[in-house]
């Protein structure tokens, strides 16, 4: 018996260390994106998915970019992609509180990073997380799931 | 130009969750044998891959079932075959450690074992692939493969 609460106790603090995580590095990515010229471009009213990628990671390539890609092809202009190499660009590696790549954040219409994906994220789980975030925001006048597609300006 | 290589996540993923799930049942029982048991398992299925007890059963029962659906993508193996002969040397030295008395230093190894597995199947993020593609980087002999490319 005390074993088994041995290893629910343990199993829980790594649990939970997992998801302290998860919110400090929303909250550090919340605190860079209003400001960060890594978003500079996008167009304002659209979720936005930042992927942090390195050419030596073998999941970005095989995995995570061909999921992206079809995420674009199915949303088309309803999700906004951003990708950073975060070899070349270690400082917004940084500010984003990226350790680990691939890394995705997905950020709601107003810029704001709602969700983070540590390693390969599915198409189905990254269109739920657009889903959500498009649900967080009042409707605009364009109907945001006109067609299946989000946030569509 | 080469063909492109494939493997089935799905087999990899079926292994690791056997690995934490046996790990934690030998912890919890306080069982050092079954530490020894997954050690070989793993052992043996770096040196002959086809052998992996946990992928077969993931390839003769779970996956004609239809309990767990195949992920086939293009990778390489070596670096998943890497990862798992790293996690059955520190299941093995974990065991060794329980049987020759040192019982907190052969739990944290085996802990080590499960938290390490755990982040690949639940975050995706595998150390020892991590850690072959960065000697593979450095000109380690032996660490040939790089990261597979994929036509966009």
């Amino acid at each position: 018996m005390d074993r088994v609460l041995l290893f629910v106790v343990i199993a829980s603090l790594f649990a939970l260390g997992f998801a302290l995580l998860r919110r400090w590095q929303l909250r550090r990515a919340a605190q860079s994106a209003p400001y960060d010229a890594l978003l500079s471009a996008l167009r304002p009213g659209v979720p936005t998915v930042v992927y942090f990628a390195s050419p030596h990671c073998a999941p970005c390539r095989t995995q995570q970019k061909p999921i992206l890609h079809a995420l674009q092809a199915e949303l088309g202009e309803g999700v906004q992609i951003v990708e950073v190499n975060a070899l070349d660009d270690p400082a917004a590696a940084n500010r984003w509180g990226v350790f680990s790549v691939p890394t995705t954040f997905i950020l709601d219409r107003e810029g704001k990073p709602r969700e983070v994906n540590h390693g390969v994220a599915r198409l189905a789980q990254l269109k739920r997380q657009l889903q959500k975030v498009a649900a967080l925001q009042p409707p605009s006048k364009s109907s945001p799931r006109q067609g299946g597609r989000f946030g569509t300006p | 130009m080469a063909a492109e290589r494939r493997v089935d996540h799905s087999a990899i993923r079926t292994n690791q969750s056997f690995i934490i799930a046996l790990l934690s049942v030998a912890f919890i029982l306080n069982v050092p044998l079954l530490v020894g048991f997954v050690a070989v398992v793993m052992i043996i299925g770096t040196v002959w891959p086809g052998a992996t007890l946990f992928m077969r059963v993931y390839r003769h029962i779970l996956r004609p079932l239809g309990l767990v659906r195949p992920d086939v993508v293009t990778d390489n193996p070596e670096p998943h075959r890497f990862a798992q002969g790293l996690g059955g040397s520190f299941t093995a030295l974990s065991f060794l450690a329980l049987l020759a008395g040192y019982t907190a230093l052969g739990w944290a190894l085996a802990w080590m074992v499960i938290v390490l597995a755990s982040l690949n199947l639940f975050a995706g993020w595998c150390a020892g692939c991590t850690i072959y593609y960065l000697l593979n980087r450095l000109g380690a002999p032996g660490f040939d493969r790089q990261p597979p490319k994929v036509s966009e």
